[in-house]
C-alpha cells in the first residue's frame, strides 16, 4: 500500500518540479528516441549488408588457407586490390570432411579476384566481325561488302574527327600524328580496298592496329569476379537468377556478368547516362535546371557524342538525321551539331528525348560493349608477377533477387574456377598434359613444370623457339588451349581453391562451427581457418560493427548526461527537502521508504519520458518502414544495399530501450538516495518561521 | 507503568569543537493521560528532551524509557517502529507533506502503519479530519490552508495512529494568539477524550497556565 502513496508523492514532485522534470525528459526521451530509431537503422543496413553479403558472395562462414599471407577480405583491400589469402589444395578433400559437421548444409568453392578488360572499340568490334565473316563456310560476297563500306566510312568519320586536331591530341608525338594523318589518308584512297577480299588477313590487321587507336576512348571496364563451381554457386546462393543470356553450361568454361554491373558499367555510355539521369529524376526528384551532377552528366554526353555517330553507318546516319531534325524542329545539316544539340536536354523535353534515344537510335548503336555470346579477354597477373590471360566466353548476366540494386550484391561476377585456376597459374593434371603437348610442339626445351605462367614469362621467352615452330602454329595451340571450353566435374573438384563459402543449417550457430572447422582442421591437418561471414567481408563487415560501436557512443553519452542530471537534480531535491524528509523519518517512515521515493520519482521520469521518446522512435521506424529512407548517392545506395532502406520495427528493441531506461534510474538514484536516506528526523525539527 | 521514564539523561554535543551541555541529568516520569507542558527560555534544553522523548536523538548518558522501551538499546529501525506505533508529532512549522493534499497526509502515517484495510483507513482519517474541524478542505493542498488550518492537519497526522504519545513542540509559535489558543482547547479536548498523554514545549505564559503540569527547564536542569 505505501508503493501507491510512494508513486503518488514521487509522480507529483515531478510534476511540481516542471522545469527541471521537462530538462531531464528531453535528454531521456532524445536518448531513447535516438536508441530506437538509431538501432533500427544500423539494424537494417547491416541487415540489408549482411543478407545481400552472405546470400551473394561469402555464405555464413568463409574458410582459406590457414597460412594465408593476409586476412580474407573477398571484397579486396580498401583500395580494391585482392588480398592474397594464398591456396588450398585439394578441394574435394576440404569439403569432404567438412561435410561430416552436420551443421554444415555446403560448401561451394572460390577465388574472388579483379580483372580489367579492353573489349576494344567500334572499330574493332566491326573488323572482329568481319574477319569472322571471311572464315565462316559460306562467304557472303554482300554482307562483306557492306560491312567494308561502314569500315571505310567509319575511317572517313575518324579522320574527320581528328581534322585539323592532330596537334591538340597530346598523346601523338609529331611523328605519330604524321603517320596517323598518312595511313588515314591511305585507308580513304580507293586503291587501299580495291585488293581487301585478297589481302584481308593483312588490310584487317592495318585497321586494328594503325586506325583503331586514333578513336582514343577508353574502353576499359574494371570489374570484381568470382572464380567458382557456376552449378553449385546457382544452387546454393538460392537469389542467383539469369536475367540475360543463359547460365554457363556444365562443365563449360564460361563467364556471367552480374546484371547490375553490366548495366551500369557495360552499357553504352550515353544510354547508361540517361538511365541514371531518369533513374535520379524519378527516385531522388533531381532536375536538370538544378542538379549539378545531372547538368554534369548532360555535359557529358554531349562531349561523347561521338559514342553515337562513329557508331552509325551513312544510311542510318542519314535515317536518325532526318528524325532528328524532325524532333528538334530545326534543318540542321551537319549531323554532328545536330547529334550534340539533340544531347544538350533539359527538363522539358528529357523526357521525349529519352524515348527517342531507345525508339530511334539505340538499334543502331552497339548498347552493351560486350554481348552475350562475346569472348571476353581476361588477363591477370599471376603471383609471380607474370601476366597470362584467357578468353572466356559470356553467356549472360545474372542477379540475385531482392538484391537487384545493392551494388554489394552486385560486386561479383561469376566465371569457372577452372578458368581462375589457370589465370593465376594454379596447374591441373589436364593443364599440365597440355602443357607437354604444346611443348612438345613448340620444340621448347623446358616449360616450367608446375605453373602455366611459365610459358609466357620473361625466363622461357628468351629460350630459343627451333625454327620449325612457325608462329601460326603457335597461335593455333593458343587458340586451342584458351578455348579448352570444357572440363570435368573431378577436374573442378580435386584442384586447389582460394577460399570457400560454407552455408550452415542455423546461422545462429556460427561462431560453434568456426570454432568447430578450427579444431578439426587442426586435427585432420586440412589447412585451413574459418572466419565469419563479417570477417570475411573485410572492412564491409567492420563498418556496420563500427556505425554500431559510433551509435552506441552517441547513446551513452546522451543517457549519461541524463543519468547525471537526473542525480544533480536528485541530489538538489533531497537538500531542499531535507525539512520534508526529516518529518517523513520522525513521523515513522523508513530510511527504505525514502530511498523508494527517490528511485519511484526517477524510474517515473525514464518510464515516462524514455517511453515518449521510444515511441516516437518506434513511430518514425514504422513509417520509415513503409515509405523507405531513399538513398541520396551512391554511397547510401551501397549502405542501404539498394536505392531505398526500409527500417524494420523489433519489438525487442523497445523492451531493451525501457529496460536501459530502468538501468539508469537504478544509477542515477543510488547516490541522492544514499544521502537522502541519511537525513536525520532531527531536520524535520529545524524551526523555520 | 510510565509511558515516558527519563532517569539521569544528560546530553552533550559539540559546537565547533566545544562541548556543550544540553541536558545535565533529567529525572523525569509523565503519567499516562498527563497533559505536560515543558517551559522555559531558549536554549534550556526543552527541544532536547522533546527529541529524547521523541527518538529521533539519542542520549550521551541516563536511561530513556519510552512506551516501555529503552531507547538506547534499540536500533535505527526499532526506533523508526517506535516512533510510527507509538508516537504522534506536532511541529512548531507544521510540516506537512507539501505535494499531499489534507486526506493524504493524514493518512500517511496509517499508510506507513499498513495494518487496516483501505476502508477502515479512509473512515479514520475522514473521522480526525472531521475532529480538527477540516472536512470541508479535505482535498485541499497545505498551501491553500491558512496556518491555523495547518497545524490542524497535523494534529489529526499526529493523532491519527491514536498513539501512546503526542510530542509538541511549541506548537503554537508560528500562530496568532487566537488561533493558539484554538490549538490548544482541541489538544485538551482530546487529551480529555481520548486519554492520550500530551507532553508540549512552549515559552508562551498563556498557554502554561493551562497546562495540569508544568516542567521548567532552565540550563539543562528541571526546576520543578
Amino acid at each position: 500500500m505505501t508503493h501507491w502513496m510512494v508513486l503518488k508523492i514521487a509522480a507529483r514532485n515531478v510534476f511540481l518540479h516542471r522545469m527541471r522534470t521537462l530538462v531531464v525528459g528531453v535528454i531521456l526521451a532524445f536518448g531513447a528516441f535516438l536508441a530506437v530509431l538509431g538501432h533500427s537503422f544500423v539494424n537494417g543496413i547491416s541487415g540489408g549488408m549482411e543478407s545481400s553479403t552472405t546470400q551473394s558472395i561469402t555464405g555464413d562462414i568463409q574458410i582459406y588457407s590457414e597460412s594465408a599471407k593476409d586476412k580474407l577480405s573477398v571484397f579486396g583491400n580498401m583500395d580494391g586490390s585482392p588480398t592474397d589469402v594464398g591456396h588450398v589444395d585439394s578441394f574435394e578433400s576440404v569439403e569432404k570432411a567438412l561435410m561430416k559437421n552436420p551443421e554444415i548444409v555446403s560448401v561451394v568453392p572460390m577465388g574472388t579476384s579483379f580483372a580489367q578488360v579492353n573489349p576494344g572499340n567500334i572499330l574493332d568490334h566491326f573488323l572482329e566481325k568481319l574477319r569472322k565473316s571471311y572464315k565462316s563456310a559460306n562467304v557472303d560476297k554482300n554482307d562483306i561488302d557492306s560491312q567494308k563500306r561502314r569500315i571505310r566510312f567509319l575511317a572517313q568519320e575518324i579522320q574527320k574527327n581528328l581534322e585539323g586536331k592532330f596537334e591538340e591530341i597530346g598523346i601523338l608525338s609529331a611523328a605519330d600524328a604524321a603517320q596517323a594523318k598518312i595511313n588515314l589518308e591511305k585507308v580513304d584512297q580507293e586503291e587501299f580496298w580495291n585488293d581487301f577480299d585478297s589481302n584481308a588477313e593483312n588490310k584487317i590487321e592495318f585497321l586494328a592496329n594503325k586506325i583503331a587507336p586514333l578513336i582514343f576512348d577508353d574502353n576499359m571496364i574494371f570489374f570484381s569476379y568470382v572464380g567458382t563451381d557456376p552449378q553449385l554457386f546457382k544452387e546454393k546462393f538460392p537469389q542467383f537468377e539469369i536475367v540475360k543470356g543463359e547460365m554457363i553450361p556444365p562443365g563449360t568454361r564460361g563467364f556471367l556478368f552480374h546484371d547490375f554491373f553490366y548495366e551500369n558499367m557495360v552499357k553504352h555510355r550515353i544510354a547508361r547516362r540517361l538511365d541514371q539521369i531518369k533513374k535520379k529524376m524519378k527516385d531522388d526528384k533531381l532536375t536538370l535546371a538544378n542538379s549539378k551532377e545531372l547538368q554534369d552528366q548532360i555535359k557529358a554526353n554531349v562531349e561523347q557524342s561521338a559514342e553515337i555517330y562513329l557508331q552509325l553507318g551513312p544510311a542510318e546516319t542519314e535515317t536518325v538525321a532526318q528524325k532528328l531534325n524532325k524532333l528538334l524542329g530545326t534543318e540542321e545539316k551537319d549531323f554532328r551539331t545536330l547529334l550534340k544539340n539533340y544531347l544538350s536536354m533539359s527538363d522539358e523535353n528529357f523526357q521525349e528525348r529519352y524515348d527517342f534515344f531507345y525508339k530511334e537510335i539505340a538499334p543502331y548503336v552497339i548498347l552493351h560493349r560486350v554481348q552475350i555470346g562475346d569472348v571476353l579477354p581476361l588477363s591477370a597477373f599471376t603471383k609471380a608477377g607474370t601476366s597470362t590471360a584467357v578468353n572466356i566466353k559470356v553467356y549472360g548476366t545474372f542477379r540475385f533477387k531482392s538484391f537487384e540494386n545493392s551494388p554489394l550484391a552486385g560486386n561479383f561476377s561469376v566465371m569457372d574456377l577452372v578458368s581462375l585456376r589457370e589465370l593465376y597459374g594454379f596447374m591441373t593434371d589436364e593443364r599440365r598434359e597440355q602443357n607437354k603437348e604444346i611443348e612438345a610442339e613448340m620444340g621448347l626445351d623446358d616449360v616450367g613444370r608446375d605453373s602455366i605462367e611459365n610459358l609466357f614469362s620473361s625466363s622461357t621467352a628468351t629460350k630459343d623457339i627451333k625454327p620449325k615452330a612457325k608462329p601460326q602454329t603457335i597461335d593455333l595451340k593458343f587458340q586451342k588451349r584458351v578455348m579448352g571450353a570444357t572440363y570435368t566435374q573431378e577436374e573442378l573438384t580435386k584442384g586447389v581453391f582460394l577460399h570457400a563459402a560454407v552455408f550452415l543449417k542455423d546461422t545462429s550457430n556460427v561462431d560453434r562451427v568456426i570454432k568447430e572447422i578450427n579444431e578439426l582442421s587442426k586435427s585432420d591437418k586440412l589447412g585451413i581457418k574459418a572466419v565469419s561471414w563479417q570477417d570475411a567481408a573485410g572492412f564491409i563487415g567492420q563498418m556496420t560493427f563500427m556505425m554500431k560501436a559510433i551509435l552506441n557512443i552517441f547513446i551513452g553519452i546522451s543517457l549519461l548526461l541524463a543519468g547525471l542530471m537526473i542525480m544533480n537534480s536528485l541530489l538538489m531535491a533531497a537538500m531542499n527537502r531535507k525539512q520534508e524528509i526529516g518529518t517523513m523519518r520522525a513521523i515513522g517512515a523508513h530510511a527504505q521508504f525514502i530511498y523508494r521515493l527517490f528511485f519511484y520519482e526517477t524510474l517515473f521520469l525514464s518510464l515516462l519520458f524514455g517511453g515518449i521518446g521510444a515511441a516516437l522512435g518506434a513511430l518514425l521506424v514504422v513509417i520509415l518502414g513503409k515509405v523507405g529512407i531513399p538513398a541520396s548517392g551512391d554511397v547510401a545506395t551501397f549502405f542501404f544495399s539498394g536505392p531505398k532502406l526500409y527500417l524494420h520495427l523489433n519489438p525487442s528493441l523497445i523492451f531493451l530501450v525501457m529496460a536501459v531506461m530502468v538501468i539508469i534510474a537504478i544509477l542515477a538514484t543510488q547516490y541522492p538516495a544514499w544521502k537522502a536516506m541519511k537525513i536525520s528526523p532531527l531536520q524535520a525539527m529545524q524551526k523555520r518561521e | 507503568m510510565q509511558p515516558i521514564h527519563l532517569e539521569n539523561v544528560q546530553k552533550n554535543y559539540f559546537l565547533d569543537k566545544v562541548q556543550v551541555s544540553a541536558l545535565k541529568g533529567i529525572n523525569l516520569k509523565i503519567d499516562a493521560g498527563e497533559f505536560t507542558v515543558i517551559a522555559g527560555p531558549s536554549g534550556s534544553g526543552k527541544t532536547t528532551i522533546l527529541n529524547l522523548i521523541g527518538c529521533v536523538d539519542t542520549a550521551s548518558s541516563g536511561k530513556v524509557v519510552v512506551g516501555g522501551k529503552e531507547t538506547g538499546s534499540l536500533t535505527e529501525k526499532q526506533l523508526t517502529d517506535l516512533r510510527l506505533h507509538t508516537i504522534g508529532f506536532i511541529f512548531q512549522s507544521f510540516n506537512l507533506i507539501p505535494v499531499l493534499n489534507v486526506i493524504d497526509n493524514v493518512e500517511f502515517p496509517l499508510l506507513l502503519q499498513n495494518k487496516q484495510s483501505p476502508k477502515e483507513r479512509r473512515d479514520q482519517v475522514m473521522r480526525f479530519i472531521d475532529r480538527v474541524g477540516l472536512t470541508q478542505y479535505a482535498q485541499h493542498r497545505p498551501s491553500e490552508l491558512s496556518g491555523g488550518q495547518r497545524q490542524r492537519v497535523a494534529i489529526a497526522r499526529a493523532l491519527v495512529t491514536k498513539p501512546q504519545i503526542v510530542l509538541a513542540d511549541e506548537p503554537t509559535a508560528n500562530l496568532d494568539s487566537v488561533t493558539g489558543q484554538n490549538i490548544i482547547d482541541l489538544m485538551k479536548e482530546i487529551n480529555a477524550t481520548e486519554k492520550t498523554t500530551f507532553l508540549f514545549s512552549t515559552h508562551d505564559h498563556s498557554i502554561m497556565n493551562q497546562a495540569r503540569r508544568i516542567i521548567r527547564l532552565l540550563d539543562g536542569r528541571i526546576q520543578e
